[in-house]
């Protein structure tokens, strides 16, 4: 089914439009969370509520790029269930180096009131990631966005796992650079 | 990592979650190849430099540049040189448009979900995404498309773009890049799974599920068979059910070192064991009465089944429509089948394969 077609059986209210969601987008939302949280159980979850903030949201909204917006959904909500089950068990899966890998591209802020809006610091990533050639731009986002490990992404574009590596270190300093330039503190 | 630097890098992966739709898409969807050009650039470039040589070689001969150029052509070719001397340096410029021509298609082609049979292995193909403008075959035969949900596919022949799929690993759930040829040139696939049988442990599945990789696990839905108990089928039934199942390599395994030549090149008959057939059926099933003297293939004489051919007769594999899976239970919906399977550390056992309206 098409994705607008889809968008019209939530703006409809029809339950249907869950279905459907989840036969389309169920797998990919489910890859993002069990990067982020490396737990079937958990993933699960975070995929279920992703369907029901979808719900929630639609209508008012009516989504551009309808797997955009659902698997943002899906990381913001692994994100932060990462972050409450952390406390418990630390350690594992990919995103704590993806964090750590992004924590060394800009400078620590000297005050609260230096950091940067984070809507803003969007506008400059945003900004930023258009400059890039699309290769490199992919595979920030596949590390960055996705959470995909450096292995998965070799082998999504047929790379030598020591190129992805490189890249990303080259669009690190890049955009640390360019944070820079822009006088980007956090 | 301090936690400053876990904050900031917590910030930052905050903040790129709110990047364009567009950006987020497109790197979900594109796919590059440049891998493949890396691969066969060197080869490209000493291909180019032996032709060069040999060209500058050539002209040199006939322009009386090399003084014993003589000595390094044939006799034959002595005799042809005056015909075909004249000719020979316009042909290459006369090549270059049609292969500028060519090398522009490597735009992106639309996304495509479907399968292709070659050989009994269903590669389900998630993008084509351009073509190879070489006619050249870049890489092992792997054998001709004998089912495909695009039927201009039927016919083509397939060929590897990868180590992996020659090493073997075709069955595990790593992604492959196949080529299909057609009139135009090769058609680029990555695949997503390369089935041959829905043998799966428990890990195996459950990775599967996790990752999304729903056809594959349709798999487990067997066409052309249909039960609430697996001691409702019949011996036919469960020989159809032991050839959907079959791993041809392992049956090989016990029988010949050869495995291309034993289950590819044309041969009279395959004599089985009942006790083959058993063995794999245990893997599967529970509670199932099979008795050989009941099938059609079955010779007395022997106390064996004798089949023409190993794959069973024309299947198609589903493709999922919804999984679900409960504690140690998978439920596996397809266009016209509900399979119940049970999953355990050493192998999944199925519980009923229902047809639905």
């Amino acid at each position: 089914m098409e994705d607008s077609a889809i968008i019209d059986l939530y703006w409809a209210r029809e339950e249907r439009a869950l279905q459907e969601t989840e036969t389309k987008y169920g797998g990919l939302c489910r890859s993002i969370a069990f990067n982020i949280l490396q737990s079937r159980e958990d993933s699960e979850e975070c995929v279920n509520d992703t369907w029901f903030r979808a719900w929630n949201t639609m209508p008012p909204q009516r989504p551009g790029v309808l797997p955009a917006f659902l698997s943002r959904i899906t990381r913001n909500l692994s994100l932060d269930r990462w972050k409450r089950t952390r406390a418990d068990k630390r350690g594992g899966g990919q995103l704590p180096l993806a964090l750590e890998e992004l924590g060394d591209c800009v400078p620590a802020a000297g005050s609260v009131e230096e950091a940067l809006a984070l809507e803003e610091l969007t506008r400059v990533l945003d900004r930023f990631l258009r400059t890039l050639p699309e290769r490199e731009c992919c595979i920030f986002l596949r590390r960055y966005w996705y959470v995909d490990s450096t292995r998965d992404i070799a082998r999504r574009y047929e790379m030598a796992e020591g190129s992805v590596k490189s890249t990303l270190y080259r669009v690190r300093q890049k955009l640390r650079a360019q944070l820079e330039k822009e006088g980007v503190v956090l | 990592m301090t936690m400053e630097g876990e904050k900031r890098g917590e910030r930052l992966f905050r903040a790129i979650g709110g990047v364009g739709g567009d950006l987020i898409d497109m790197a979900e969807k594109r796919m590059f190849r440049a891998g493949l050009w890396r691969r066969w650039l060197p080869v490209a470039a000493c291909l180019a430099l032996v032709a060069g040589m040999g060209l500058l070689t050539w002209r040199q001969i006939w322009s009386g540049q090399v003084p014993n150029g003589r000595d390094l052509a044939s006799p034959a070719e002595t005799a042809q040189e005056p015909a075909a001397a004249p000719e020979e340096p316009s042909a290459p410029a006369s090549e270059l448009p049609a292969q500028a021509e060519n090398g522009g298609s490597g735009a992106m082609a639309a996304q495509v979900r479907q399968r292709l049979t070659v050989k009994g292995v269903v590669y389900y193909v998630e993008a084509v995404y351009g073509q190879l403008p070489s006619k050249e075959r870049p890489g092992s035969w792997l054998g001709t498309v004998s089912k495909a949900d695009d039927p201009d596919l039927v016919g083509a022949d397939v060929y590897a773009a990868s180590d992996t799929l020659r090493s073997g690993s075709r069955f595990t759930d790593m992604p492959l890049l196949i080529l299909v040829e057609q009139p135009e040139g090769y058609r680029f696939c990555l695949t997503y799974y390369a089935w041959d049988g829905p043998l799966y442990t428990r890990q195996e599945a459950e990775n599967l599920y996790t990752q999304g990789k729903w056809d594959a696990l349709a798999a487990f839905a067997l066409a052309d068979t249909a039960f609430e108990d697996p001691d409702q089928l019949d011996s036919e039934a469960l020989l159809r059910l032991f050839l959907q199942t079959l791993k041809l390599e392992e049956l090989a395994g016990r029988r010949t070192g050869d495995l291309n030549r034993y289950l590819w090149e044309q041969v009279d008959e395959f004599v089985l064991a009942p006790s083959e057939v058993t063995r794999q059926l245990d893997r599967y099933l529970e509670g199932y009465t099979f008795d050989p003297s009941q099938c059609a293939a079955y010779d007395p004489a022997r106390d064996a089944l004798v089949l023409q051919t190993l794959e069973p007769e024309d299947w198609a594999r589903p493709m999922a429509r919804r999984i679900v899976l409960e504690g140690d239970t998978m439920i596996v919906e397809t266009e016209d089948r509900t399979c119940t399977v049970r999953l355990t550390d050493s192998g999944c056992y199925y519980e009923s394969i229902v047809e639905v309206e």
